[in-house]
């Protein structure tokens, strides 16, 4: 996460352009639409070309698969982002969610057997802790990167009491065949993916709520002064952030079988990467869920694509960090200006 | 200046404020272990002025929760107060909560698996000098050897990698009859014990000619990864997979995931080359996997405590052992389905507390280097 150097100044907004140049915006707008998924097609040829096993229908639908929970946690990060805010706690909120799931199932530790009760349980928890997040950025006015920085660790703490002392391993025969499970010929996991792809392609574009939030990102004061819910809007974002995170740690720990409080390690990472390789502004107000999950994609395919060519892992590594630093900067360039700080 | 920015300047500041903070403290207990030298005199302790120290990395890894048992049953046995520190894999955290120990002024014994190699001497050093004793496993800087810091630092244990690698992979290769494709699993790549592992492969892998391997990924120890590189490894190659090599039990069952999902468990054999935990020898007795490995953390978690309890008591003196008791490898077993029910019961504390009557009676030989 990188934040500006604060000057303290308040910046104004950019001189009046001469009408000559009215449609640059436009033409930039595009661009940060467009080039993410001209990246993600002109990657696909690039390794369609030169990785041997790429191009088939087992490896699409691997990619498919391994994006998925990604994808579901992009979600909820896209949420809070788009108000200029950011979510660090998605790792450990996973990690409690998922451990909450488990030892309410049937296990190996205790004689819990809850089945769906025990998914909606660790939904809670992971609601719960997103509910935390909004309320102390916005009532006890702490920087979000801050807050959720201290929920993180909270809720691996959270995690590792739960766990005690032996490996909780999952034992209901319904939930666990979730892993490979199908449901309308589609692999569980996906199902769940795009059923929150959709939700909350309707929450941003076609609800009040999405109106809002857009609002806020593109400028908070001014959205104050019009009446907007700053406050509320922003606790709902974050615990529906929450909710996500939470769905993501139940259907990860799902795949591994167990319980584990390193369920998420790492996806804080590919997450965050992803929003803003999709093209969602760090300082909030542009971009949205679609670009998310072309994000997703384009981070799954590129490490799938670069393990297929045989590169070396260290240069696995190097390429994808790479590529977020140039999606950062192609993103906020036409920005740069308004990126004081990310709030 | 928005709010927005002045909450961020007031945290930065905070931040910044405590980062001197404790920058000034280590540099502070840096001089306190520099200049008090208590080293002991070679008197025996009494029972009553020790506290047995178990450091580990963190108690929801199987292995170190049950090393801290081993622990736990040794002192107990003695009547010695033992504390657990659990440093969450940062070397930091294991310094200071080591050093408030030692400040509370009992004869420290310590057993503990550091962070990194270079860690060790700090905290054999911080030992030694408050008149404790330290028994370090897994890993040191190559350089630095117990005999050269004092009598503060009992011993060094550590655990043959490269045979574990060229036992499990054997086992492989055995188990696929000398002709297929295998693919690896390694650790983090900066990983000394991951590395060894590997080599110990390679070396099973060079001793025949029939099985090639297709591929090799680090998986970081991680059970994710391992699950998601297996899934896009199996596209690449698909038939020619017949064996997979993790270099631990997690990766190996990440591994077993995928397998499963492509429907080819039971055709594609899995061998892991460390930590029989629990999981791992119950997908062994499953015919799941192939192999694992045990170092019996319950001994190693007791063993190093009672070097350090023989050599305060004076049962046993520090400057007259030999240096084949001062750095030494211990012994360690192949784990298979034909020996797996022996070690998935759980040992009872007089059976922890007796195999490390003597504590040097499983070491294997020196270390190699």
């Amino acid at each position: 996460m990188s934040t500006t150097e604060m000057t303290g100044e308040v910046t104004t907004p950019a001189e009046t352009r001469p009408p000559a140049r009215t449609d640059r915006p436009r033409v930039r707008r595009l661009l940060s639409t467009a080039g993410p998924l001209t990246a993600l097609l002109g990657l696909c040829a690039v390794f369609a070309a030169l990785a041997p096993g790429f191009a088939t229908a087992s490896n699409a639908m691997a990619i498919v698969e391994q994006a998925a929970i990604p994808v579901v946690l992009a979600m909820g990060a896209t949420l809070v982002v788009l108000v200029g805010g950011v979510d660090l706690s998605i790792e450990g909120v996973m990690a409690a969610s998922g451990l909450t799931f488990v030892l309410l199932a049937a296990n190996s530790v205790n004689g819990n057997d809850l089945g769906l009760l025990a998914v909606l349980i660790a939904l809670g928890v992971g609601l719960l802790f997103g509910v935390a997040n909004g309320v102390l950025h916005v009532v006890a006015r702490v920087p979000s990167f801050l807050v959720t920085l201290g929920t993180w660790f909270v809720g691996l703490g959270v995690a590792t009491v739960l766990f005690g002392t032996a490996t909780p391993q999952l034992a209901d025969p319904s939930l666990a065949a979730w892993a490979g499970g199908h449901w309308l010929g589609l692999p569980v996991v996906v199902v769940f993916a795009l059923a929150a792809v959709a939700v909350t392609v309707v929450l941003c574009k076609g609800t009040r709520l999405g109106m809002h939030t857009y609002a806020i990102g593109g400028d908070e004061s001014t959205s104050r002064l019009a009446g907007v819910p700053v406050g509320r809007t922003k606790i709902i974002l974050f615990a529906v952030a929450g909710l996500l995170s939470g769905l993501g740690g139940v259907l990860a720990t799902i795949r591994l079988g167990v319980g584990d409080v390193s369920v998420g390690s790492g996806s804080l990472f590919l997450t965050l990467s992803a929003v803003v390789v999709g093209g969602t502004l760090l300082s909030g107000g542009r971009g949205g869920p679609l670009h998310s999950l072309v994000g997703v994609l384009l981070l799954v395919v590129l490490g799938n694509g670069l393990l297929l060519s045989g590169a070396s892992p260290y240069i696995q590594q190097g390429a994808q960090g790479l590529i977020i630093v140039v999606a950062v900067i192609a993103t906020g360039w036409p920005a740069r200006s308004r990126l004081r700080v990310v709030k | 200046m928005t709010p927005a920015t002045r909450s961020v300047r007031a945290a930065v500041r905070a931040v910044g404020v405590a980062a001197a903070i404790s920058v000034m403290a280590s540099s502070a207990v840096a001089c306190s272990t520099g200049s008090e030298r208590t080293e002991r005199d070679g008197a025996a302790v009494d029972r009553g002025d020790m506290v047995m120290v178990s450091e580990v990395r963190s108690l929801t890894n199987p292995y170190e929760a049950a090393w801290v048992q081993g622990s736990r049953a040794y002192a107990e046995s003695l009547g010695i107060e033992l504390k657990v520190i659990v440093y969450g894999g940062d070397s930091q955290n294991a310094l200071s909560q080591l050093q408030s120990v030692l400040a509370a002024g009992k004869t420290v014994l310590l057993n503990i698996n550091p962070n990194t190699s270079a860690d060790t001497p700090a905290i054999v050093r911080a030992v030694q000098n408050s008149g404790g004793c330290a028994v370090t496993q897994w890993s040191k800087p190559s350089d630095l050897h117990p005999w050269d810091v004092g009598n503060g630092w009992a011993s060094y244990v550590a655990y043959d990698g490269v045979q574990q690698g060229a036992d499990t992979g054997k086992a492989l290769v055995d188990s696929l009859g000398g002709t297929g494709g295998v693919i690896a699993l390694q650790g983090l790549l900066a990983n000394e014990i991951s590395q060894t592992r590997f080599q110990g492969f390679q070396q099973a892998m060079d001793g025949q000619s029939g099985v090639t391997l297709l591929d090799d990924q680090p998986a970081d120890f991680d059970r994710n990864k391992a699950y998601t590189t297996t899934q896009t490894l199996l596209n690449k190659y698909g038939d020619q997979v017949n064996g997979i090599w993790a270099a631990t039990d997690s990766m190996a069952l990440g591994a077993l995931q995928a397998v499963r999902e492509a429907g080819r468990a039971g055709e594609i054999k899995i061998a892991s080359a460390a930590d029989a935990t629990p999981e791992g020898l119950g997908a062994i007795a499953d015919g799941e996997l192939l192999s694992t490995y045990t170092t019996d953390p319950y001994f190693n978690g007791a063993m190093g405590l009672a070097i350090c309890y023989q050599a305060m008591t004076g049962e046993i003196d520090v400057a007259s052992l030999p240096p084949e008791n001062r750095e030494f490898y211990v012994d360690q077993s192949l784990i298979t389905a034909s020996n797996v029910d022996r070690f998935r019961t759980v040992p009872s504390d007089e059976e922890i507390v007796r195999s490390v009557q003597d504590p040097f009676s499983r070491i294997t030989g020196p270390v190699a280097r």
